[in-house]
């Protein structure tokens, strides 16, 4: 039991407890017929727990349930401001009037694909904690000339969804994400038309786009384009120097504030996670994977010994630990699937694309980013004046042979 | 149902004798049983209390008469959580020997000089989560009282799950602007 809850109700006479049990009666149907059910189980043997043949702790022994996580929606949270947030509020002109350009982003559609174990006519391998933390620590974006990766993130502590997709070429060295925020319908379901319209939300389309950018690392430019949800609004872009932005290198992909994995990754690497069962036979998107349950038993010990402050909101509702699954990529140690779990929030990711070299889209080319950016305005002067014409040059693909 | 009823249905159809009495009473052993357990156990702990309690009740009725079900089953439903929370207590290794420094943390059970003024704190507190208002104040009770999660809580009110950690939420912070004067 949690201790704020024990402090809200700590001190009930049996009256009391009486009292509550006559208005507000408990337990909907499932759990009374399972508790029923044990108890006809019990009666039918003439047994109870104390004639029963235990030891140890085993008669109690509680049932893991699985928590949840908003730490990590709001780290999510927190990349898409970072991404877009700082150069959306710089430079914004809101007394613009010109409508906005089109989508880019295609709608994605496809929901969370859960993790499968099959069947298997022998028994899979099951790695070690060593050769699972050398298969997460081996995965490489760099091994493939053309990779492109997506992913939605589906999270119940959160308002937003999100889809992402990444695409990179090596030989180029050109990358582009995209990354959009849709509205959880679940979230908004009791909230009032007035309340909406006060939030500036359609009633009728709650489950628009809330939010969303996509960046170009094109040569030697970034190029980030923030959507404008104010239909009176065109979207607006930013433009600087590659080599001074975070995707000097072509790094998308282990960019932490892009794949939270590599958040996942780093955090299992500096201990914040107990590997607590490791076992092999998983697929997910056709692929062989090695699945693997982690515990955190305390974020606040964790983030202590990570000298970082820890904020909680004391609302009754907090817990310490964290319990984690994820499923490894056997062939190419990328994290395909986790959910974690964090008191009662519960977030999951899963890669809907994962393609690999010819069967990789490349990332968008100059003249695509043209188009795009020609709906959109500068977000500042620096950005209007600064030279696009290598947009305008030979598109790679043809330059590549 | 009354008890005679149930009595009766005993007699007649054990097994549907055992459901009836089990719907009538569930929520008050549970009620009991959470609230002596609260601070030792775990919710598995408090559903075995439960059922423990159930199967002893069952077994007595079905065994001999019993004149009143009401006091009876609250009297072993009491029995059987403090029975458990003495066994929880030892396994934790919360028992500490009378020479421990420790032994100053161990109240009595029975605290006289703060029954009455936590009465009356309670009856506050009840008073304003019911002026919370229905589901919110059910809400409330169903998660900080019974320790119900949000999808269980959505199943009994026939709300979404989303819906009840939105709702919980902002209950709970009216519930502190309610209690302000009083805590």
């Amino acid at each position: 039991m949690k201790k704020d809850t024990d402090k809200l109700f700590g001190n009930l006479s049996d009256e009391d407890a009486e009292r509550i049990a006559a208005d507000y009666p408990t337990g909907d149907k499932s759990q009374r017929d399972r508790i029923f059910n044990e108890i006809e189980r019990r009666v039918e043997g003439r047994t109870t727990s104390d004639d029963m043949d235990v030891s140890g702790v085993e008669t109690y022994r509680p049932r893991i349930y699985m928590k949840v996580i908003s730490a990590a929606a709001a780290l999510v949270l927190v990349a898409g401001a970072a991404v877009g947030g700082s150069y959306l509020l710089r430079g914004r002109d809101k007394n613009l009037t010109v409508e906005p350009s089109s989508e880019v982003m295609e709608e994605t559609t496809e929901t969370t694909a859960a993790p499968t174990t099959e069947e298997q006519t022998t028994e899979p391998e099951v790695p070690t904690e060593e050769q699972l933390l050398e298969l997460l620590n081996s995965r490489s974006y760099d091994d493939y000339p053309q990779l492109n990766i997506g992913y939605n993130i589906v999270s119940n502590a959160t308002s937003t969804i999100e889809h992402g997709l990444a695409k990179r070429d090596m030989v180029t060295g050109n990358e582009s994400m995209m990354v959009k925020f849709i509205r959880n319908p679940d979230c908004y379901k009791d909230v009032d038309a007035e309340t909406l319209a006060d939030w500036g939300i359609d009633p009728n389309n709650i489950e628009e786009i809330y939010s969303s950018s996509e960046m170009f690392m094109y040569k030697d430019l970034y190029i980030c384009v923030f959507d404008n949800t104010d239909e009176n609004l065109k979207d607006q872009y930013e433009v600087t120097d590659r080599k001074d932005s975070a995707f000097a290198n072509p790094n998308v992909f282990a960019s932490q504030a892009n794949f939270y994995p590599e958040v996942i990754l780093e955090q299992i690497n500096t201990g914040k996670y107990e590997i607590q069962e490791i076992s092999g036979g998983a697929t997910f998107l056709g692929r062989d994977c090695t699945s693997a349950h982690l515990y955190c038993p305390s974020v606040k010990e964790y983030e202590k010994k990570m000298g970082r402050n820890v904020m909680t909101i004391d609302d009754g509702d907090y817990a310490d630990e964290i319990q984690l699954d994820i499923l490894v990529d056997n062939e190419t140690g990328f994290i395909l699937w986790f959910k974690d779990t964090w008191g009662d929030c519960t977030e999951e990711y899963s890669v809907d694309t994962l393609l690999f070299n010819e069967d990789a889209e490349l990332p968008e080319d100059g003249a695509y980013i043209k188009e795009r950016l020609s709906g959109c305005i500068p977000n500042c002067e620096e950005t209007a004046a600064y030279d696009l014409s290598i947009l305008d040059e030979t598109p790679d693909s043809e330059n590549i042979g | 149902m009354n008890d005679s009823e149930i009595l009766e249905l005993l007699h007649q159809s054990p097994q549907k004798g055992h459901r009836a009495l089990f719907d009538e009473y569930y929520s008050y052993v549970y009620a009991i049983s959470v609230n002596i357990l609260r601070n030792f156990g775990s919710r598995e702990d408090v559903e075995e209390c439960v059922i423990d309690t159930f199967t002893s009740v069952i077994n007595k009725l079905d065994g001999s008469a019993v004149g009143s079900v009401k006091p009876f089953v609250g009297t072993v439903a009491k029995h059987k959580a403090i029975s458990m929370r003495r066994a929880l207590m030892s396994k934790s290794g919360k028992c500490v020997s009378i020479d421990s420094e420790e032994i100053g943390e161990l109240r009595s059970e029975e605290r006289v000089d703060r029954n009455a003024e936590n009465s009356d704190m309670t009856r506050q507190l009840l008073q304003k989560v019911k002026e919370l208002g229905e589901p919110d104040s059910a809400i409330i009770i169903q998660k900080f009282f019974y320790g119900q999660n949000a999808n269980e809580i959505g199943r009994m009110l026939d709300i979404k799950p989303a819906t009840v950690r939105m709702r919980c939420t902002r209950a709970i912070k009216k519930l502190r602007s309610l209690l302000r004067d009083f805590y």
